[in-house]
């Protein structure tokens, strides 16, 4: 076997260490210097203590379809029209015609759309309740046969660490055979979560429909009856 | 309620994250919403063919640009967001005691420290996380939704217009925009076009 000189051999690790990271070594630099200069950014802001139970994070928490095309549709009421009606890189008509669709399409937009979400966000919930108390009355019936078991082999319950460890004990193994909790206190916040994941994902489904068969012909309609109420479409003959 | 575990792990898992559930359904919303109202725009015929040359641009680059500046600008404050709580910035009350007189990365050693100790507060920390993330992405879409893309559609949607009325008037393109080019006086040039194409008319085709 020929033997590799120490010298070649280090030429060989140095290639082959440039060699490989040729196309990555770049990239994978400025990632990291752009994860330290993220890191030096973040250790030099002070500490800011919040309440996780305050009103501002639970608001926050609670945001899901509805309350986002609500906070949406204020600012944009709020913004753009503002931002259509000064734009002069068009003459003033455009402008006014944008204006006028801007402020119909978000009015007949947000509200449509927080009607929709609110809608199905209240169906998804009265149905995973619903379905989830079944789920919970069945647990619980396996849960207190299985504590009855307990009780005849003289465990005591519920006092004492070992009743506690044996309550965790039937809850674990109901769910490992069912796939399904027993903590229903626990459970409700993710219930909640995905009632809300749920009914946002169909407020989305309807407003597909929605969007054309109410917002766009609404939009259209309130246009038309703005647009002629500040004489924007009264040449018939430049409507043609 | 069969599949609710294999749904729960599918929904609850992958969209209860707010800030992802935020971009995904705002990206339907708006790709389905900019779809609707142009239609509706071709088919008004009340409204101008000139006014049609600004407004249905301007509808298709208000969802473009507000599906970008959204993927762009608001998933990434949702991760500062989240970052923020991770690395010892905005956190629980009882959390915040123990980081006052740390910095650097002790803090998120600490914090792991922490919730070790009190694994009752994972919960509160994780509802921090998802909050304040939420809230980054909140702001990210307030600012990319309703300040910058208005700019930047209207800005996209005029040149578009000019382009188009330049393009149908080509004598007067000539005529001003050779001998006058556009330097930043686009209403004085857009006026011009305006005058002169008032009695003109032609299919818009998009």
């Amino acid at each position: 076997m020929p033997q590799i000189s120490p010298i070649r051999n280090f030429k060989y690790q140095n290639k082959a260490v440039n060699f490989s990271g040729s196309s990555g070594s770049v990239f994978s630099k400025y990632k990291q210097f752009k994860s330290d200069q993220a890191e030096k950014i973040y250790n030099k802001i002070p500490t800011i203590g919040i309440d996780p139970d305050g009103k501002l994070i639970n608001t926050l928490s609670g945001i899901g379809g509805w309350n986002q095309r609500l906070i949406m549709g204020i600012t944009a009421i709020l913004t753009q029209p503002f931002i259509d009606y000064n734009n002069k890189k068009v003459d003033e008509r455009t402008r006014k015609y944008s204006t006028i669709k801007t402020v119909v399409k978000t009015v007949v937009g947000t509200t449509v759309g927080v009607m929709v979400r609110l809608g199905t966000l209240k169906v998804a919930q009265k149905f995973l309740v619903k379905g989830s108390d079944e789920i919970y009355s069945k647990a619980a019936k396996k849960v207190s046969s299985e504590i009855n078991k307990g009780a005849n082999n003289g465990i005591l319950w519920p006092f004492g660490d070992k009743g506690e460890d044996f309550i965790r004990t039937a809850r674990k193994s109901i769910t490992e055979k069912t796939g399904k909790t027993v903590d229903k206190a626990a459970d409700n916040a993710d219930i909640k979560a995905y009632a809300g994941s749920i009914g946002t994902a169909l407020g989305v489904a309807v407003s597909l429909v929605t969007n054309f068969v109410i917002d766009a012909p609404l939009t259209k309609f309130f246009t038309n009856v703005y647009a002629d109420k500040y004489g924007l479409s009264s040449n018939k003959k430049e409507a043609k | 309620m069969a599949n609710y575990n294999g749904a729960k792990n599918y929904f609850a898992k992958q969209l209860c994250d707010p800030s992802k559930f935020l971009m995904v359904t705002a990206i339907v919303g708006w790709a389905a919403s900019a779809a609707a109202q142009v239609g509706a725009l071709v088919i008004n015929e009340k409204i101008p063919d000139k006014e049609k040359k600004f407004l249905i641009p301007q509808e298709i680059m208000d969802a473009a640009i507000n599906i970008s500046l959204f993927a762009l600008l608001t998933s990434k404050l949702g991760k500062i967001g989240s970052n923020f709580v991770k690395k010892g910035i905005i956190v629980p009350k009882n959390l915040a005691n123990d980081l006052k007189n740390i910095t650097g990365k002790a803090r998120t050693a600490t914090i792991e420290s922490y919730l070790q100790k009190n694994p009752m507060e994972i919960d509160k920390f994780n509802k921090t996380v998802k909050s304040v993330s939420t809230g980054f992405s909140l702001i990210g879409s307030i600012i990319g939704g309703n300040i910058a893309t208005p700019y930047a559609r209207n800005y996209i949607a005029s040149i578009y217009q000019n382009t188009r009325l330049n393009k149908e008037n080509p004598a007067i393109d000539k005529k001003h925009t050779v001998s006058q080019p556009f330097n930043g006086k686009f209403k004085n040039n857009m006026d011009l076009y305006l005058i002169s194409t008032r009695n003109s008319s032609s299919n818009l085709k998009i």
